[in-house]
Parts: structure tokens; sequence; C-alpha cells
């Protein structure tokens, strides 16, 4: 019955899409004659991507890797405030293994697929969406609405965004806009499966019987300082790990769990001179709110402040603070049972709840050539408690309006037992040559 | 529309009570309503004049100066009783709220000093201490005065028989009655016979138009009753009186109900706005009562009915046959004004919006309650009836009017034509001038005491020259000094500047000080270093705050003085214009020089206010040409019913010329109100004279009716209104009174009589078919070709009105070319498509394409731009808004479709490149004039076309640096002041870039506003070139200010 209800809830999204797209009028189907090429009419664009990587984001040892993918996308207007979004890729990645990982790659992905009215003042978006908050760069402590896949090899990190089916509807109110979401569908965070002990290994993941999500932004951009407000009411994108049972084998199977969250987020933006302010901050409760629960990861305080100033026209350097700390917050490396304890280390690294509080920095340098043609950039996240980070050069070339090189890497370091040096096993140069978008 | 009118009379009870309770309601908001009547909120802050005075504000807190005259009957002013009166009044002054302490000037003052040398250097010490009562104490305190050359003149007049206290109110809650009142309370007690005390001042002229605007509180009332009079004198019922001024009433407070309601504030200058809803309301009003009687009339002599039941049939029939003239006509007005909301001028769209929503609100009530209530009231007497019908004064009146149109119709246009030539010329004449002087008589007290202290004393205008330093001790460089010194030279030899003040008359009265007062040294010193030592040894015995008024703490920025004696507008101009001319050559480009001060307030807000009103009119009769088009179906109506408009306007405008009647924010609201009452009187003697050529056999018994109907209620609506505003001319001393109520009068006979003299004949002539119907004699073409003539006519009118007395080309300075070169293209909002082609030294080249917005922000300066990304795919979506801020860096936000979000950027360097093109963003979004100095090097044809070759070099390092230019030259088409052709040379003063435009498009014919469709810039340095090709280019479109917001970026469409 709850499954059921599940899938009538995802598929309430489409089946408004398409009532509201039956009511419209759109230019076709009216028998007027339309001279536009079809292409334009679609507005429809193609990226042909082919890349090779050093090493796969699966944290195996696997041998050099190659991928390709295919990407549309198509944005036609169905009227004057009506149109369709959609977008997606075929990709061919290396396969997962799945003897560890009950998360297979997927073949494609249809990132977004939804319909949208934009009236003068009103705009409702229903379909697959990729929503994306915060005003800081790149680390967003309120960005929880829409998922990614770390796995893909695309030296886009943006690239890795997956959508959820949801409901968007904004109103200007006073100056700001006010976001309301309704996201029925959750789709998780992905992340490599490290290496596991033999005789373990991750079954399904514990079913999310009540998908529901809601989520309001009140967003004001203009003036002297830009800000939002935001709450979000849904499932954690990245799980808990917990032990589901032992096999009759004595195979130890793990489960990834996704408990429920609450999350107050607040971000800011403006300019001082020829410097860029950021700031933005989150306060997330989950399901353990007491922080007696080795397997559920506590609440938290996630918050970016920084600030970027441009040089010599183009060259752009972008500092940020970085700031985590963990409510009831207990060493999880002194739990007395080894079993618990060794899955709540885990859970713990990779939630970042080894420390109470966690200090960080990121660094962002760029500089664009030859009329920004070729643009080149070293970004860098290092947190000090650990001394784990991470460095990714990256230099691209538009040789012609449609052709676009790629040269980067991805280089991890820090012990192993921390976020960064965890995943060394990632560390990676690539090569990409790209045609289309 | 019958059954809608029988539903009416059948509910009049309720409709009357729902009327009331709408009424009661639309007061009960009246006190939400905002009322703005602080004069800075209503100045164009974007005005340089008003920036400057702004900032002088800020640095130095000159605000609203009031001087105090003191003038012995006997003697000169240095003697004991004078100097003791002195001395009181400023001691009563320092102590008086709201006086800005550190500026208050006298004999006494603190801050007045006098400085000589001395064995150990130099003395500074208060000009008079203690007031001197021996002769020989007197007679020190002469020479003291004399040896201080800045207090000579200012101070005290040249032939010391007039001191003046000076001081300066900040703003008052009070108002400037506030100011007035502080000031007399601190001087009465010292005014007696032995001296005359005068105050005169900015304030004093402002506290006065305060108190003489207060007097409309009991003008309008009694121009209503005058109004009511003459309607009842017109239809000898009390009907007659009540009826069209509960209307206009009602329409008034309804109209302010709503506006209070939309949230839409009130401002000062729309305080005579009332005047033209009551006049339109009572005319709408009018038409329907004489309507009502006409019909009664019928009714009751044509049915046997009961009174009360032909009453009420009455009210039925005449609404049926009126209401959708009524409405046409009213539409027409209501949309005709709230056109005016595109306007960027806040009072202009207030006036627009409360105008309009005034005259729907009398369509409404005249719907409504109206005919709700004369249904209720009793019906006519039979002697009543009778006596409106019989033929009077105003019969004759109109048919006289009929007959000169159906047999002496071509006396009567060649004489309008006559006329209208002569008023044609008077237009020429028609000065805009703002002073606030000018708003009063005379021979009022204030004005002469303001002549007479004008003319004894250096004058009590300020105005201000702004020397803006990059960094501190700027000012302490001997050739800005230098500088200063020669500007102060140069604007005391204008007649009308008495006195120039400015810190270096003080750095030269110490440096001869310190040099025995040798009058060879009384010049500026020859090294920074010594102006510095010299105002450090100033600073060890005079006090912190003695030079605030004239430099600020840092030596930064400094202000040269100059007193007026006057604060007449081209005046102003003229003098600002010798000023800038001058400091572009004096000043070293380390400093930046404006012209500014409270003088120059009422010509920055006429300039600005003024060229928005004749806009606006053009504007009204735009639409009302348009609708009246659309609603005859005939491009001839429109431009017929725009004729007695026209023709009003020009009156207007004639007679101010030929009486010297200021172009001012008063004078202009009346030809706006001319435009939206001209329309009416023609539209609803069309709609009855189609009626009457339907009914009637004959074409001239059709006239001579629709004369004794509609013509007869137009006759009787503009002699009312005109009788009740010529009564303005009572408020004696005030002149704005005087030219509100004459202008209003002739106004009102202009336009009745063109529309039932000149209008007529002109549809007998022409014989349009939306009056005669298909049997027209003349062909529908001939019709439409006297149209376009007509069109052409009133376009040639407002082209005279758009321009009253422009400069001529050949005349105009480089800072008046480049700054017509600046507003170029700035258009209200626009859209269109641009193609950008970045080509390398190779000839590789990279194509965008963008959808791009604009749309000016109020202060006419500033764009507000999006551009989206069109092409090619990997930036498709890419979209970016800018806010321009030419006091302030820009804001930028930009959308990238790949991160979902939208960032905001840190604005970047003028000279940064526009989205990787050869464009600097400076180049884009214009480089302001006033940062540069131009120099007009030779004038040269480019492509046929005749141009200017503009030298800008930056006023200034910073300019420089921001702009990465060391300098530009511009060739500029004299024809349009489009740049064609350009040079740009880098900082190191090499050339970095040449531009050109083509493919020239008049876009906004009515402002001049021009676009190059086609852009080329090349980086000779590099060789990359940019080429920027722009199409389907629309201005005017009403862009949404919701496409402007981040929201919009983030639609990706």
């Amino acid at each position: 019955m709850t499954r059921r209800l599940a899938v009538w809830r995802r598929w309430t999204g489409w089946a408004g899409a398409a009532a509201l797209l039956a009511a419209s009028s759109p230019a076709w189907g009216t028998g007027e004659t339309d001279t536009s090429p079809w292409r334009e009419r679609l507005a429809l664009d193609a990226s042909l991507r082919a890349s090779y990587w050093s090493s796969d984001r699966q944290l195996s040892n696997d041998p050099p890797a190659g991928a390709g993918s295919l990407w549309l996308r198509m944005q036609p207007a169905l009227s004057g405030t009506l149109s369709l979004k959609l977008e997606g890729w075929v990709t061919r990645q290396p396969a997962v293994d799945e003897d560890k990982d009950s998360q297979p790659a997927d073949p494609g992905e249809l990132r977004e697929a939804y319909l949208a009215y934009l009236g003068e003042a009103l705009e409702v978006r229903v379909g697959r969406q990729i929503a994306v908050w915060g005003r800081a760069d790149r680390l967003n402590p309120t960005d929880n609405l829409t998922s990614r896949d770390a796995r893909l090899l695309f030296p886009e990190d943006d690239d890795q965004r997956r959508g959820s089916g949801m409901l968007q509807v904004a109103y200007p109110v006073l100056g700001a806009t006010v976001r309301a979401y309704w996201i029925p569908e959750f789709r998780p965070n992905r992340f490599p499966t490290p290496p596991l002990a033999k005789g373990v290994r991750f079954g399904d993941d514990e079913p999310v019987n009540d998908p529901s999500q809601g989520a309001l932004r009140i967003d004001h951009s203009g003036g002297a300082v830009d800000w939002s407000l935001s709450y979000f009411d849904g499932h954690d994108r990245n799980p808990d790990v917990v032990m589901d049972r032992v096999t009759p084998t004595g195979t130890v199977v793990l489960q990834r769990r996704y408990g429920r969250v609450r999350v107050v987020g607040a971000d800011a933006a403006t300019t001082l001179g020829r410097f860029g302010l950021r700031a933005e901050a989150a306060v997330t409760t989950t399901e353990d709110e007491d922080g007696t629960d080795p397997e559920v990861k506590n609440g938290f305080l996630y918050a970016v402040a920084g600030a970027d100033r441009t040089f010599f026209e183009y060259l752009n350097v972008n500092l940020q603070y970085i700031y985590r700390q963990t409510d009831q917050w207990r060493d999880p490396r002194t739990l007395p049972n080894p079993q618990v304890r060794a899955l709540a280390v885990q859970n713990a690294i990779f939630s970042q709840q080894l420390h109470r509080v966690e200090n960080g920095a990121s660094l962002r340098i760029s500089y664009q050539f030859l009329n920004e043609t070729l643009t080149t950039e070293i970004a860098a996240v290092q947190f000090f408690q650990e001394g784990d980070g991470v460095v990714a050069p990256k230099i691209t070339y538009k040789a012609t309006d449609t052709l676009r090189l790629t040269l980067g890497g991805q280089y991890f370091s820090g012990p192993d037992e921390s976020l960064f040096g965890a995943q060394k096993d990632n560390s990676t140069t690539y090569f990409e040559v790209r045609w289309g978008y | 529309m019958r059954k809608y009118m029988e539903w009416v009379v059948r509910l009049r009870w309720a409709v009357l009570l729902g009327g009331l309770l709408l009424t009661a309601f639309f007061v009960a908001n009246l006190g939400k309503l905002e009322v703005i009547i602080d004069p800075d909120e209503t100045l164009p802050q974007s005005h340089p004049f008003v920036q400057v005075t702004n900032r002088v504000e800020q640095l130095f807190g000159n605000k609203f100066a009031v001087v105090v005259g003191i003038t012995p009957q006997q003697g000169d002013v240095f003697q004991p009783a004078v100097l003791e009166k002195v001395k009181g009044i400023t001691t009563n002054l320092l102590n008086t709220p709201g006086v800005v302490k550190s500026n208050v000037l006298s004999l006494s003052a603190r801050k007045a000093k006098d400085i000589r040398g001395n064995a150990d250097g130099l003395e500074v010490r208060p000009l008079m201490d203690a007031v001197p009562t021996a002769p020989e104490q007197l007679e020190v305190l002469r020479r003291a005065y004399r040896a201080n050359p800045a207090y000579v003149n200012s101070l005290v007049s040249k032939d010391e028989r007039t001191t003046v206290v000076l001081a300066e109110f900040k703003k008052d809650p009070a108002g400037f009655k506030g100011i007035q009142d502080k000031v007399e309370a601190a001087v009465a007690p010292f005014r007696d016979g032995a001296v005359e005390i005068t105050v005169v001042g900015q304030p004093v002229f402002l506290a006065l138009l305060e108190k003489y605007s207060q007097r409309m509180a009991w003008l309008f009332p009694l121009a209503v009753l005058i109004i009511g009079l003459i309607h009842y004198e017109a239809f000898r019922t009390l009907q007659g009186l009540v009826l069209p001024l509960v209307t206009a009433l009602l329409a008034v407070i309804w109209g302010l109900g709503l506006m209070s309601l939309a949230g839409v504030p009130m401002d000062g200058f729309n305080a005579t706005t009332p005047i033209l809803i009551l006049a339109v309301a009572a005319g709408h009003a009018v038409q329907i009562l004489k309507r009502y009687y006409e019909e009664y009339h019928r009714v009751s002599t044509t049915l046997s009915l009961p009174p009360r039941e032909a009453n009420r049939l009455a009210v039925v029939d005449s609404l049926t046959r009126i209401a959708p003239v009524m409405l046409a006509a009213g539409l027409i007005g209501a949309a005709s004004f709230m056109s005016l909301v595109v306007f960027e001028i806040k009072s202009i769209r207030t006036f627009g919006v409360f105008t309009g929503l005034g005259i729907l609100s009398a369509l409404v009530i005249e719907l409504t309650l109206i005919p709700a209530l004369r249904a209720m009231l009793p019906a006519p007497s039979s002697r009543q009836v009778q006596r409106e019908h019989t033929e009077s004064f105003w019969d004759r009146l109109v048919l006289t009017a009929a007959h000169w149109v159906l047999f002496r119709r071509r006396t009567l246009v060649l004489g309008v034509l006559a006329f209208t030539a002569v008023m044609a010329a008077g237009v020429a004449l028609v000065e805009i001038n703002n002073s606030t002087r000018q708003n009063f008589f005379p021979g009022l007290q204030a004005r002469q005491d303001d002549h007479t202290l004008n003319a004894r004393m250096a004058g009590t205008n300020a105005l201000f020259v702004l020397v803006e330093g990059e960094a501190d001790d700027a000012i302490k460089n001997p050739a800005v000094l230098r500088a200063m010194e020669s500007t102060q030279r140069l604007l005391e030899r204008r007649p009308e500047v008495g006195k120039t003040l400015s810190i270096v008359d003080f750095i030269k009265r110490i440096n001869m000080a310190m040099n025995g007062d040798d009058p060879a040294f009384d010049r500026v010193p020859e090294s920074q270093e010594l102006v510095a030592q010299y105002l450090f040894l100033y600073s060890t015995s005079g006090e912190p705050g003695d030079f605030d008024s004239y430099v600020d703490y840092g030596y930064r920025n400094a202000v040269v003085q100059a007193f007026l004696r006057t604060d007449d507008s081209p005046t102003l101009e003229a003098i600002k214009g010798e000023v800038m001319a001058h400091a572009a050559q004096a000043f070293p480009p380390t400093v930046r020089v404006r012209v500014g001060g409270n003088s120059t307030s009422p010509s920055a807000l006429g300039e600005v206010m003024i060229r928005g009103k004749v806009q606006n009119i053009l504007q009204i009769a735009g639409v009302v040409w348009i609708i009246s088009a659309l609603l005859f179906r005939s491009v001839l109506s429109g431009a017929l019913v725009l004729v007695p408009l026209a023709m009003t306007v020009l009156s207007i405008y004639g007679v101010m010329g030929y009486l010297d009647i200021p172009l001012n924010i008063a004078t202009a609201t009346i030809s706006a109100m001319a435009v939206g009452l001209g329309a009416d009187y023609a539209i609803y003697l069309t709609y009855r004279l189609r009626e009457q050529v339907g009914k009637t056999a004959g074409e001239a018994q059709a006239v001579r009716d629709t004369m004794r109907t509609a013509g007869k209620a137009a006759l009787y609506v503009s002699s009312a209104v005109a009788g009740g505003y010529l009564l303005l001319i009572a408020s004696w001393g005030f002149s704005i009174h005087l030219w509100l109520g004459s202008l209003t009068s002739l106004a009102m006979v202009v336009s009745s009589f063109t529309a039932l003299t000149l209008y007529p004949a002109l549809l007998l002539w022409l014989r349009p078919r939306f009056v005669f119907g298909r049997s027209s004699e003349r062909s529908g073409l001939a019709a439409e070709g006297a149209a376009l003539a007509l069109l052409a006519a009133v376009g040639l009118g407002g082209w005279l009105l758009a321009a009253p007395a422009p400069a001529r080309a050949a005349e105009l300075t480089p800072v008046q070319i480049m700054e017509r070169n600046f507003m170029v293209n700035k258009f209200k909002d626009s859209t269109g498509n641009a193609r950008f082609r970045l080509i390398n030294s190779s000839g590789q080249e990279r194509v965008r394409e963008s959808l791009g917005f604009s749309k000016l922000q109020a202060n006419g300066i500033d764009n507000m731009r999006v551009t989206r990304f069109t092409a090619p795919a990997d930036i498709k979506g890419t979209a970016t808004l800018l806010i321009e801020h030419s006091e302030k860096d820009d804001d930028i936000w930009i959308y990238l479709p790949a991160l979902k979000k939208v960032r905001r950027l840190v604005a970047s360097n003028k000279k940064d490149s526009f989205v990787g093109t050869d464009f600097s963003y400076g180049d884009v979004i214009g480089h302001k004039v006033s940062d540069w100095k131009h120099t007009l090097r030779r004038e040269e044809t480019v492509d046929g076309q005749p141009c200017y070759v503009i030298e800008s070099m930056p006023a200034n390092n910073e300019v420089k640096a921001n702009s990465g230019y060391s300098k530009r030259v511009g060739w500029i088409r004299k024809d349009n002041f489009v740049t064609i052709r350009g040079e740009f040379y880098d900082e190191g003063g090499a050339l970095l870039k040449k531009f050109s435009a083509t493919d020239l498009q008049e876009l906004d014919p009515a402002l001049k506003r021009w676009q190059a469709n086609r852009l080329e810039a090349q980086n000779v340095q590099t060789g990359h070139r940019t080429v920027i090709e722009f199409s389907n280019t629309k201005v005017n479109q009403s862009v949404s200010p919701d496409v402007f917001t981040t929201r919009y970026l983030e639609r990706e469409r």
C-alpha cells in the first residue's frame, strides 16, 4: 500500500504536467505554420563528450578508464507563458562492482523534465527539476533539495547533479521571492563505496516509506545585500550506514539509511568595493535529537563565509572559511561495542562528525586568457582537524564555439580516516573533448 | 445601457447607499494618503546641480541660508548700538535650534577672525571679541575688518552702511515657515527705529510659498462656489448648481481615496490637480444634465406621465443616449492621463494616476450615484423646464457660432489661422525660468527687502563651485589654489556675482600677514609646504572649525562660495557653463570641479520637470489621437479631435510668451490640463452632430441643434470653470495663482471657442464618414489626406513646444555636445537581439547571440540591462542583470545554467572587457560626461556626415585608471549626436582601439534617440576585433520592471 502511495505520488507531478500541457494552447497543434526550423522551435541542443581518466571514481584500483556521453536538452516554448524543459544524458561509464555495491551506475539519466508556467509574477514548475540553493561558492550548506552522483566521470561537478520530481511555486512578495516546494520523489546522493572487508557487502537501501518532502525559501536579490532564509523538511541525501543483517553464510550485509532531517538555513551576499562577500549557514536536526544513537548522524551547524576579488580584470581569487559543529557530539572512537564503533567511525568520517568542531578553508583561483577562450582554475579545500584536503586544477580551452577541451585533475590527501583522505584512491587526471554545449 | 439605467433607477436607494458607503470608505482612507511636501524629495536627484548641492551639504553643512541685514538710519555700522545688535542677533541665532552653529557668521561670530602677522609669526584672533565702545576701539575694529578682504562686502557692505549676520539652517520639521519664525524670534528684540533689519534668503521665499499656497484652502471652495453659481445662471435650477459640483467633488475624493489605496503618494506639485479633475468631471456632469433637461422636456410634452415617472424616464433616456459618449470621452481622457505612468518623474506619474483615477471616478459616479439621486429628486417644475428651454444669452452665443460655422467658414478658418500664427510667434518668446522670486509680485515686501539687501551687499543666493581632490591635502596644492582663485575672479566679473569666498582668501591673507602685510604677498604661496605650514600656524591660534565652511577636514575637498543677486535659471546655466569651461583649463587633472548650490535647485527642478511636462502633453495628445481614431474608426477623427487641444496649448504658450510669463512647473501644469479638457468638448459635439444629422432634414438645422445642446453645455462648463478660476487673480502678491487663474480661464475660453467654431467648421469642410456617413461628398482619401496634413500641423506645434528655445547645435559647447551624445542612446526601455562576432588576429571567428532588455531608471541616466545569451549552446541560457549606478558601483548578477543559480558579482572596473569583447563595460554603459574634459578639435565630414571631432581627456587619474583610457577621440554627427567613429588611447598614451558605428536608426523620434545597429571595435595592439550587430530593436515597449530581477534570470528563456 505504502509503495503504491509512493508510486502514485511520484507520478502525480507528471500527471499534473500533462494536464497543464493539455490545458495550454501551444503553437503546435493549432494548424499554424511555423516557419522556424524545428530545432529552433524545440530549442534543442546536443553535446557529445569523450574523456579519459587516469582513475575511476569508485575507490578502486582499476586501470585508467574512458568515458563517453551524449547530452541532449530542449526547452520549447509552448505558449507565451508555458514552456517545457527536458535535459538528460546517456553515458558509457566504468561498471560498478556489484559485488560490493547495490547501486549500479545508471546508463542514462533524465536530469530535468518539467513544465513551467512563467507568468508575470507567478511561476510554477512541475516535474523533475534540479533545485540549487545557496550563495556560498560551491560549498552550500543549504543545498539539500536534489542529489548528485559523485561516481560519474564528468569534469564539471555540477554535471553530476540529478533532478527530483517536484512542484515548485514561486511568487514575489514585498521585493523578495517566496518559493515553495513539494518534493514527492526522493533520490539520494550516490558515492563510491570504499573497499570492504571480506565477507562484508552492501545490501539494498532501507526503503524510504514517506518520500514526501517540502521546502520553503524566501529569497531577496537587489539593493545592497542579497539574502535568503530557507527551510527544508525531508530526507537526508547522505546516508547513515547501518548493519542490516548477517546472512546464514556469514556475510555481513550493510544498509544505507536516509533519515528525516529538518534544515533551517540562511545566506547572504554583497559587495564591498572590489570584494564580493558571501556567507551561508544551515542548522540541521536529525532523527537523533539527543545524540545517543550511534547509527544516526547528529544534528549539526554548517557554515561557510568568504570573499572574492578580481585582480587585473581576469584573476579571480575566492577564499572561504568552513565551519562545522556537531550537536550533542560524542567521540565515536570511544564507543564500547567494537562493531558499532567501527560503523560509527566510518559514518562520522563521511558526515564530518569525527570532531565536535571541524574547521576548514576553500580557495579557488581562476584566470582567463585570449578573450575568455582559455580558462585556468585551481580549486582547493582543506580541513584543519585531520589535515585532509583536495586540490583540483583545470584548464579549459574553447577552440571554437562548439569544441571545448578540458585537462584537469582531482588530488586527495590526508589520513585514511578522514573525509578526503579516504578518497585518495579517487585521485585522477583527466582529459575531455566536448563537442556541443 | 438602457437596462442598466433602468436597474439603477429601480434600485436607486441601494445604489445611493452603496455610493455613499464607498465615498465614506474613500474618505476614511484619505488619512493614509502619503503626502510628500519635502522639496528634496521631489528634486531630481540625478541632476548635476542637485548632486553637487547635496555633496556640498554633506561636506560643509550648507543648507538653507538666511541673511539678516542691519542698516543704521544714520552713520555706518561701526557704532556701539549697531554692533550690540549684531552681537545680540548672532548670540540668539547660535542658540536657535536647527541652526548650523559652525556656519553662523557675523562681525561678532567667533569664526570671523582677524589674521595678522607679528614678531612671533601669525596672530589670529576674533574680529570682535567684545563690542567696542571707545572711538579708538571702534577704529581698531574698522581697520581689522578692512585688513581682511574676505569679509569686505560679505560681512559689511562696501559703503560700510550695512552689515549682515549669516546663518544656515537644517531642514525644519515645521517647514520653511518654521525657519522663518525662528529667525524672526531671534531678530525681533533688536528691531527699533534706529536700524532697519531685513531678513532675506531662500527660506524666506519658500516660507512665503508655503503661506500663499495655503490660500488655496479658501480660494478653491470660492472657485467651486462661483462655478456652481454660473451653472445656476445657465440652468436656473438648484440641480444645475449642485449636481455637477457634487460629481466633481466626489470624483476628487474618490480619486484621492483610490490613490491612497493604491499606495501612490501625493506630492506638492499636484496640489492644483483637483482643479483639473473638477473641470473634467463638471464637464461631463453638465453635458448629462443638459441632456436630462432636454429629455424631460420631450417626455413631459409628448407623454402623459405623472411628473415622478416622467422624471425617471428622462433619467433613463438621457443617460441611455449620452452615457456611451461620456464613457468614450471619459475613457479617452483617463487613458491619456494614465499613460503618463510610463514617465520616470514621480510627480508626473502621480499627476497621471491621480487625474486618470479622478476621471474614472467621475464616470462611475455619473453612472451610479447621480442618476440614482436624480431619480429621487422631485421632477423639475414646468417653469424650470421652460426656462431652460427658452432662448437665452447662451443660446445667442452658440447660435452665432453656428452661423459662422455654416456661412462664414472661410473667414473663420482664416481668422483662426492668423490667430495661430500670432500665437506660434509668441511661443518662441517663452522663457523657461524657475526662479523662486518670480513666483511673487515685485512689490512684495520680501522681494523689496531681497532687492535692497542684494543691492547693498554681495547677494543672497549661494552658488557653489565644488573642488574635489583625489586624496587628502589635494587642496593645499598651489596649482589648485591658484585655479580656485582664478575661478573666483572669473565669477566676480559677472554683474550678478557680488562676492566670492574660499579658503584661498584666507591663505592669501595669512601669506600677506606673514610678510609684514606687504601687498606683494597677497597671493597664493609658491609651494605646498608653505601652504601647509601657514595652515599649521593658523591652527595654533585659530579654532578648529574656522575653515569648515570652505574646506573639509582632510583638505581633500573645498568649495568656492559665490554670492549672487539672482536665482534666474538661464543666468545660472550661463555661469555654470563659464565656470566649467574655465575649470577645464585652469585646474590640474587631479581634481574634479562641479557647480551647484541651493539657488541652483529650482533651475535643476525646472529643467527636469518642464521637459517632462512638455513631453507628457505630447504623450497625452498621442493617446487621445489613437483612441479617438479607434473609437470613430477613422484616422481623421483622431486628428480633428486634437485640433481644439492643440489650439488651446498654442494659445497658452503664445500668451505666456507675449506677457513674459515664464514656463515653470505651475504654468506647465495648466497646459496639460487644457489638453485633457479640449478633447471632451470635441467628442460630445461629434456624437451629437452625428445624432442630429441622422435625425434632421437639413444640415444647418443639425448644426444649430448640436450647438444648442452639446455646444451650449460645453459653453456652460468652460464659462463656469473660467469664471471660477479667474477668482485666483485675487490672490494678491502670488504670481502662481495669478498665472493659474488667468491661464486656466484662457484655456477654457480657447478650448470651448475652438470646439464650437473651428472644429465643426472642419467637420463640415471635410465631411468625414464618421459624422456624415457614406453620403459624404468628399472622398475618404481626401479626408485622410487632410488628416495627415492636420497631423503634420499638430506635430509641428508639438515640435515647437518640445523645443521652446533650444540652443542651436552651432552654439553648443563641447560639454553640451557630449551630454547630448551621452543621452542619444538612452531609451526609456528597449528589447532586441544582438550578435557578437569576436574575431582574432588570424581571422578565427566566434559568434555569440543574445536577447537584451533595457530600461532607464528614474534618474534618466542609469539603465537596467538584462542580457540573455541564446547562442552558442555552451553559454545558452546564461543571463546577466546589470543595474547601473552612476554615483557608485553597479550591481551585477549572473545566472549560469550549469550552476542553476544566480551569483552576485563584484562590479567590474569600467575598463574590463564586456563579455570577452573589445568593448569595455565603460564603452557599453557610456562614459560619464563630467568625468572627462572635452575639447572640440575640429569639424570633419565622415561618410558624408558633418561631425564634431571631440577630444576627451580624463578629468583626473581615477577616471583614467577606471576607464583604462588616457584619451578618447570621438567623431560625433552634428545632426543627431551619435558617435560614428572613435579612437581610444591606453593609459600609456598609445592608440589602443578604433571604433566605428554604422547603420544608424532613429528609434525614438519624439526624444531623438538613436541606435547604431552595427558597432565595430578593433584592438589595434592585439588585432582582435569585435562586431556587434543589433536587430529587432524595439523601444518604449513598457518593458516590465519584473524583467530586471534575478528571478527573471533563472527562467532560462
